[in-house]
């Protein structure tokens, strides 16, 4: 869905914070949170494979919080679901970011820009982009599950496997795609 | 034969004791009986029978939501056009499930079966669902959340792939939650 531009900016925002002070943002205002606060996991070390998937996921949650924002130039009318998506794409970058700092490694900083697969003209194609960003996340939160025989670490990604298919599905329900709901998401 | 405390005991009822004791025991030990041949029978006690493969719980988890789906369904022609896509989830789950068993036990009757493309237990059958459309939905929602909370605690332990199987089962049934709320 989304490539970073080439050139990422000196000093551009995504360095680690402190997160998780709020819930993490459901699809929509109606159903209930599915996972608990990106708090941050303890630190330790990740093993390569691990680092990669991790970093990986990073720069899908980065790509995810720029590209809400091009969403939400023009889905004036689910400004609340785009605002709460989000901010739970926010707080999980955060949460990652510090994972990977803790660990000894380096966190990639975000790209001034992306590339989307979408050209995003109206609501409609806004609409199309949200999905794609949250079908990015949900492969990349995979990935790290099966990246990794660290429980904690699994269970951390697991949370951003599972937000991102219930954004997905409350996007596709917004639009009407039926079915809403995919049996294997993350899964290509 | 029940003797007081302290009472000494006969060496003659010490020796018929043992005796009865030792004839039993060679008997569950051999297993010969009395007017049986010399040839010791088969030994029918497993000491070290096989780890049963977690997937098997998660599996028979799903057959059961499959069976109350396909049941909601019929019952609740109302939330039908909502619950058919769960349902179609739900027996992707089971699919590939079944395929992951077959994989790691390429013997397994059962297993065989689903390699075949037979079903290895029927989907369908008498379930009983709530009487109206409001405690259909909430029941189809309770059984989400409960495999979602087994497929989550599944993934703690499980090899790297199934990992993964497991977390993206656990978060499409999520998603069941939130298109049901």
């Amino acid at each position: 869905m989304t490539s970073p531009t080439p050139t990422p900016p000196a000093g551009a925002s995504g360095t680690p914070s402190a997160s998780g002070s709020t819930a993490p943002a459901g699809a929509s205002g109606s159903p209930s949170p599915v996972t608990a606060a990106p708090t941050t996991p303890p630190p330790g070390p990740l093993t390569p494979d691990a680092l990669a998937a991790l970093q990986s996921a990073l720069s899908a949650e980065q790509a995810a919080v720029w590209a809400y924002g091009l969403v939400a130039a023009y889905a004036r009318d689910q400004a609340a679901m785009v605002a709460e998506a989000r901010s739970g794409h926010l707080l999980r970058r955060d949460a990652t970011s510090a994972r990977i700092v803790a660990s000894g490694a380096t966190a990639p900083e975000p790209a001034a820009a992306y590339q989307v697969s979408v050209a995003v003209t109206d609501p409609g194609s806004a609409l199309m982009l949200a999905q794609d960003i949250e079908t990015d996340a949900a492969a990349a939160w995979r990935v790290v599950i099966g990246s990794t025989d660290d429980a904690e670490l699994r269970g951390f990604a697991l949370s951003g496997l599972s937000d991102a298919a219930v954004r997905l599905a409350m996007w596709k329900q917004v639009v009407g795609t039926s079915p809403a709901t995919v049996p294997f998401p993350g899964q290509s | 034969m029940a003797t007081a405390p302290g009472t000494p005991i006969s060496r003659r009822a010490l020796l018929v004791g043992a005796g009865s004791f030792g004839a039993g025991a060679l008997l569950v030990v051999s297993g010969c009986s009395y007017f049986g041949s010399n040839e010791p029978a088969a030994p029918t006690i497993d000491l070290a029978p096989t780890a049963l493969d977690p997937i098997n719980g998660l599996i028979a988890t799903t057959r059961l939501h499959l069976l109350r789906l396909n049941a909601a369904i019929a019952a609740d022609a109302t939330d039908a056009p909502r619950l058919t896509p769960l349902r179609d989830d739900r027996q992707a789950h089971l699919t590939a499930l079944e395929a992951e068993y077959a994989r790691l036990h390429p013997t397994d009757p059962s297993a065989t079966a689903v390699a075949t493309g037979a079903p290895a237990a029927p989907t369908t059958g008498a379930v009983t669902v709530p009487d109206s459309p409001e405690g259909v939905v909430s029941a189809v929602r309770g059984d989400a959340a409960t495999a979602q909370v087994q497929f989550t605690d599944a993934i703690s332990a499980a090899s790297r792939y199934r990992a993964a199987l497991f977390g993206s089962i656990a978060a499409s049934l999520a998603s069941h939650r939130a298109v049901l709320a």
